[in-house]
């Protein structure tokens, strides 16, 4: 059992006793006039010269804030980005600030959204745009640091500490740089956090928008962020919240002077974490990474697909032939990265109560082969529902877990696939094809049936942003 | 707005360019739908720069063509300017 400790007594020992400074809610002119007073990065406090300067920096509201700049006649209007309402992708990704002004939320339905505000003009997402986009915002961020570490398309975070000397500025100098530079070289703006640790920077770039820097310092991060609500925080969602509010924590102080058996009682491992998150005492390296070369440096831990199908799902071909094109390309995406998986998972979507009931099996020998994949996953997809008429489906999925080396596989006596060597070498032989004449080159036969599934493209339409902040 | 230009729309042009050996482009001359050719006389600023009246973004070349200065862009797909639309009549 952890022990309890003072937090307060804690700074009070870590900080010399300071004179009241003003709270800090940094505009970029102040922030430009006297970076000293507000700084972030230590050079000016001795007691936290090892102190790192963190900057979190998101693109405001940002498809809607792109597709604005890139046609300037929707500038002056509510603009939302929505998916294609035909492929029932029918919802608000992105809005901009006069849409918000409506009272419209992300991820609401198009037609919610259309009754809140009728003149709304809605854009179809242009991901190849947001791409490069993103790819142009973080060239500008490489100027400062090698070391920045992208949390999805629009947020980064960068740890500057290294460059501060050589370039002659603090944290904030470096913010409102990089802040002006985007705005003029890209055309949108972004909101800045910076303080000394990556969960207060990205709470710095959250607390005001758009377009603004704000600085959360040892002197004013008691004021700024613990008088905050605790959902404010990053990974406090709905369910955290409701706990911590049953236990009478509101804000995020509160939060960090929690006690060590509530934490442990409620949330286990991940109670301590949080409130080390509120204390400022996370101390994650910002990894550097590069997403032209990988997305991700973190270890698989499974592979997955789903879809929320063109039209509802309400007989077992079409379930069957779906079934099959999200096996495939499970089990392709096992086979090019050498692995094998012995748990198959599944879901099934309500089309009334859009609710997913799951269902998982473990096979006997760990496998990569479609056919495998594909049947089991049928098996247990007939077992959690029969699909009809009357309860149709909305999505389903296939997810592939508990992963091992493919080129260390122990061969069974009592495998109950025989044939499997024949059937990997077919599989092979199939990703070969494919890769030389196309996806559709090859066609499986439940899959021939359901052709509506021809037009998915399994590898473009399901890249995931961001990653998580632990699953590295 | 510039008194009687009511518009400015994206115009992506063709532009004569001389490419150096470490790849750096320097635009020579615009050439105009209509088959006009317009000579650079001068580059005075090369730099990225959004393209805030008619959206987008990119390397951004301030130029003199025949003693006025404008700017053109080159993106990802080309090279474009901000076309003045001029009660129908339109320039560069």
């Amino acid at each position: 059992m952890h022990k309890i400790p003072d937090v307060h007594a804690m700074h009070a020992a870590r900080e010399p006793r300071q004179p009241a400074s003003k709270p800090c809610e940094l505009h970029r002119q102040h922030a430009a006039d006297d970076p000293r007073q507000n700084n972030a990065s230590g050079p000016h406090q001795p007691a936290h010269m090892h102190d790192r300067t963190i900057l979190h920096s998101d693109i405001n509201c940002a498809y809607a804030q792109i597709e604005c700049q890139a046609d300037p006649s929707i500038r002056d209007q509510p603009v939302v980005v929505g998916g294609d309402v035909e492929l029932r992708h029918g919802i608000v990704l992105a809005k901009n600030l006069i849409a918000k002004k409506f009272d419209i939320k992300t991820g609401e339905a198009l037609w919610e959204a259309r009754r809140k505000c009728p003149e709304l003009v809605v854009v179809q997402p242009n991901y190849a745009l947001y791409k490069e986009v993103s790819r142009c915002v973080r060239k500008i961020y490489y100027d400062y640091t090698d070391k920045v570490e992208p949390f999805g398309l629009d947020e980064c975070w960068l740890d500057v500490s290294g460059s501060l000397k050589y370039l002659g500025m603090n944290g904030l100098m470096i913010a409102n740089e990089i802040s002006e530079r985007i705005k003029s070289e890209i055309g949108v703006t972004v909101s800045v956090g910076v303080s000394w640790n990556k969960i207060f920077a990205k709470f710095g770039s959250d607390y005001r928008k758009p377009d603004a820097i704000t600085a959360i310092t040892r002197d004013n991060y008691k004021q700024i962020v613990w008088s905050s609500k605790v959902r404010e925080l990053l990974y406090v969602g709905r369910a955290t919240e409701r706990k911590l509010h049953s236990a009478a924590i509101f804000t995020i102080g509160e939060l960090a002077h929690a006690e060590d058996i509530f934490l442990q009682r409620t949330f286990g491992k991940i109670g301590f974490i949080l409130r080390d998150f509120a204390r400022g005492e996370d101390t994650t390296e910002v990894m550097p990474l590069d997403p032209e070369v990988v997305d991700v440096h973190r270890e698989r831990k499974s592979y997955g697909n789903g879809i929320t199908f063109i039209r509802d799902i309400t007989d077992d071909v079409t379930a069957h032939g779906v079934c099959w094109w999200l096996s495939e390309k499970v089990a392709e995406c096992l086979r090019r990265d050498a692995a094998c998986a012995s748990t198959i998972e599944v879901g099934v979507r309500d089309g009334e109560t859009l609710i997913t009931h799951g269902m998982q099996t473990t096979v006997p020998v760990p496998t990569n082969v479609t056919h495998e994949i594909a049947e089991t996953a049928w098996r247990l997809m007939r077992q959690i529902r029969v699909f009809s008429e009357e309860e149709p489906v909305r999505g389903l999925y296939v997810r592939a877990s508990k992963l091992s080396s493919a080129e260390h596989q122990q061969s069974s006596l009592f495998d109950p696939e025989p044939k499997r060597p024949l059937m990997e070498k077919l599989d092979v032989t199939i990703d070969d094809l494919r890769r030389r004449f196309g996806r559709n080159c090859v066609i499986r036969g439940a899959q021939a049936l359901v052709p509506e599934g021809w037009e998915i493209d399994t590898y473009r339409d399901h890249e995931v942003h961001p990653v998580g902040y632990f699953h590295r | 707005m510039v008194k009687g230009i009511t518009n400015r729309i994206k115009q992506y042009v063709e532009v004569i360019v001389r490419c150096d050996e470490d790849g750096n482009e320097t635009p020579l001359a615009v050439v105009w739908r209509d088959g006009m050719k317009y000579k650079v006389d001068r580059v005075l600023e090369k730099m990225p720069r959004a393209a805030m009246k008619v959206g987008g973004h990119g390397m951004c070349y301030t130029v003199q063509i025949g003693g006025k200065v404008t700017r053109i862009w080159r993106d990802t797909t080309g090279w474009f300017v901000e076309e003045k639309v001029n009660h129908g009549i339109t320039s560069m």
